[in-house]
């Protein structure tokens, strides 16, 4: 993968995804991100990005994503637009490069882009050089960068600082692999972040081809899968898949591969459980794991926020030491 | 300059003066696959008649969807006529079945006196597998060869390669099985009906061996393959390159070496460009919403001239597998009648650039690199 959204410093000039970046600017992130906790836990506000207008480009429906961007980008003090892209330009037939072109004209600093294409956000990155950032909000299959480091601040949290190293950690994923681009990112975040002992779990009809290329270890048993797990990472299933040639049935998939809490209690005492959301219950995860002592998964979306004040103010930075 | 015309071929040299013995001098290419009519804006079909014959490539077959569905005499006559005036040999393939619905027969017996070389439903479906072979042994009355391009549309829905490349780009895949499941049916329907048939592109490994096979059973059956497919592979759809995306996709470097070893050994009989020149705005968005397809007159040559540089090939096989095979498939019985010849340089290195090439359409992922390899001059 080439790297556009890296300055000739090393900086986040874009943040299209995951790969591309090392281990240091992954914990930078995190560390950035850690600084907008106040003593108390609690989420602060800053000025980073007073005078700068950002635009929430959702070709793509998303309520929960665009929301806690939004949330990130009022508490660095910008200038926020939502628009209700998917159906406006595009919708009368107007292309991807001139709805850019069209926006950036209007003084915008930052893109924050959804789209449905695997590659939308490299994309643009191409059309839209030198003023804008383009923020990677999640692209088609391919890549959900932002998500995937909120992931690993919540490990960082709930695990590391309480005195496990990334590099010592098992990691499991579970679900639907294939067409995850929450799986994508998340592995190869934890891959950089040292993290070696890295499972996927999933029936074969939901794993990507050449998944033995991603060096992860593969299971097709979740009871095996999970023994001894730090973590267990569920995907959610999406309701086209069931009774497509994929999957049989809801019921089914839950019987096999739904994180119960008989399997968690495979893992280890202390494992925690994440989900991107949104989950469905009793699909992909048990309601009393879901609401569980060891779900970390609302913490997750307060992690969301500061990772994505944390990404937005270093592309920032990145794009004003490019223009010079 | 080295003489690779057959020795019967009608063609005095005593007029070509060339100051080096590294030329050569071939007869005019014949391209199997080529789409004329894709550019969309109406100037295409003439601009890339010129740009052909300016390649060395005289004479152009069309599959049946190039422009409006042919499936009548007086159009073929028309389309025929329409690049004769430009000095193009266009070769056309009549429909197999009518609008290439793949339901109902075409009027094959009217397609075939309109002087269709063959017949074929391109790469749209067919209803089921009886229309299919009721359509083979209806063409098989009238002694007409069927083209296939093989393709099994439920197993192709993808935009890549089915690889750990699409994976990790997080595209959708077409396993090679989406060709070699078509191809293994239509070799058997094949054998069943006595048709001879002539398949297509061939992407993929397995492809290479199902052909092996039919062949060593005897069967009236010859292939190509498209010269990109020889020189790329799902390797350089890196970084969502869209002028990389073709259909069918570019595959793995295991099928190109077995593509390049199914042309040595004699399997593969011809290479054609598989032409299809886009305007940049299909080509101007995410990878996978950009239009397949690849400018590929402009580059033959080189890359032709590549395969022998690289062994692939000699330079008398080359003049086989890009002029003489392909007219014996095309069923140019008047090759050598209508006759002329193709200077080559193949030690001449140029620049490929959207100035430097000829064809309206830019798309190609060879833009930037250095080729070897041009046509000095045509005869006519």
């Amino acid at each position: 993968m080439s790297k556009p959204q890296i300055t000739a410093s090393g900086g986040i000039r874009h943040f299209l995804g995951v790969e591309g970046l090392g281990r240091t600017q992954l914990e930078n992130i995190i560390d950035k991100a850690m600084g907008y906790f106040d003593a108390d836990g609690r989420l602060i506000n800053t000025d980073e990005l007073a005078g700068k207008t950002v635009m929430n480009l959702f070709f793509e429906n998303s309520t929960r994503t665009r929301t806690t961007f939004e949330a990130a980008q009022k508490r660095l003090g910008a200038n926020v637009l939502n628009l209700d892209i998917a159906r406006s330009s595009t919708s009368k037939g107007e292309s991807l490069s001139d709805t850019l072109w069209n926006l950036e004209a209007m003084s915008s600093d930052m893109f924050v882009v959804r789209h449905s294409s695997s590659g939308a956000a490299h994309f643009m990155a191409t059309q839209v050089t030198p003023n804008v950032a383009i923020i990677n909000a999640g692209d088609g299959w391919h890549a959900h960068p932002t998500q995937a480091m909120l992931d690993m601040l919540t490990i960082h949290r709930e695990v590391v600082q309480k005195g496990k190293a990334f590099d010592d950690l098992s990691v499991a994923i579970v679900g639907d692999i294939k067409h995850s681009r929450v799986a994508r990112s998340d592995i190869c975040a934890l891959q950089t972040l040292g993290v070696k002992d890295l499972r996927v779990i999933a029936p074969r009809t939901l794993l990507p081809k050449g998944i033995e290329r991603y060096g992860v270890n593969v299971c097709d048993n979740i009871n095996q899968g999970v023994v001894d797990c730090d973590v267990i990472i569920g995907l959610r299933i999406q309701n086209e898949r069931i009774g497509s040639p994929l999957l049989p049935s809801t019921s089914e998939y839950f019987k096999h591969y739904g994180i119960n809490e008989h399997r968690l209690n495979l893992a280890k005492p202390n494992a925690i459980v994440m989900h991107p959301g949104p989950m469905n219950r009793g699909v992909e995860i048990a309601s009393d794991v879901a609401d569980g002592e060891q779900s970390v998964i609302l913490k997750q979306v307060n992690n969301g926020i500061a990772v994505r004040m944390a990404v937005m103010a270093m592309a920032m930075r990145g794009q004003e030491q490019s223009k010079g | 300059m080295k003489n690779l015309l057959p020795k019967t071929w009608q063609f005095d040299t005593k007029n070509i003066t060339t100051d080096t013995n590294e030329k050569w001098l071939i007869p005019p290419i014949v391209d199997l696959c080529a789409r004329l009519n894709k550019f969309g804006d109406g100037t295409s079909f003439t601009h890339e008649c010129q740009t052909a014959i300016k390649n060395g490539i005289l004479h152009v077959c069309t599959p049946p969807d190039d422009g409006a569905v042919r499936e009548s005499s007086s159009l073929l006559k028309e389309v025929r006529e329409k690049a004769a005036n430009h000095g193009l040999n266009l070769h056309m393939l009549g429909a197999l079945t009518q609008g290439l619905k793949g339901e109902k027969l075409a009027n094959i017996a009217d397609i075939k006196a309109g002087g269709a070389i063959g017949v074929s439903n391109a790469r749209f479906a067919f209803a089921n597998d009886e229309v299919l072979l009721r359509a083979l042994e209806y063409a098989k009355a009238f002694d007409i060869k069927v083209f296939f391009y093989p393709d099994e549309p439920s197993l192709s829905k993808g935009v890549a390669h089915d690889g750990y490349i699409a994976s990790y780009h997080g595209l959708a895949g077409i396993p090679w099985l989406a060709e070699t499941v078509a191809l293994a049916k239509q070799i058997l329907m094949v054998e069943e009906t006595g048709i001879c048939a002539h398949f297509s592109q061939l992407t993929c490994r397995t492809s290479v061996d199902l052909v092996r096979f039919g062949k060593a059973r005897g069967l009236p059956i010859t292939c190509d393959v498209a010269m990109h497919q020889l020189f790329l592979t799902d390797d350089d759809i890196e970084g969502y390159n869209a002028n990389a995306h073709v259909y069918p996709p570019l595959r793995s470097n295991t099928d190109q070496r077995a593509l390049r070893q199914g042309l040595a050994d004699g399997t593969i009989d011809a290479i054609c460009s598989h032409h299809e020149p886009l305007s940049s705005t299909d080509k101007l968005m995410p990878f996978a919403e950009s239009v397949a397809g690849i400018s590929n007159f402009d580059t033959f040559v080189s890359l032709a001239c590549q395969l022998v540089a690289d062994g692939v090939l000699t330079d008398t096989q080359l003049v086989e597998k890009i002029c003489l095979n392909p007219a014996n498939i095309a069923g140019i019985t008047d090759y050598e009648q209508i006759g002329g010849a193709v200077l080559i340089d193949p030690n001449q290195a140029w620049q490929v650039t959207k100035q430097s090439i000829l064809s309206k359409g830019k798309n190609t992922p060879f833009l930037g690199d250095e080729l070897f390899g041009k046509v000095v001059q045509t005869f006519f």
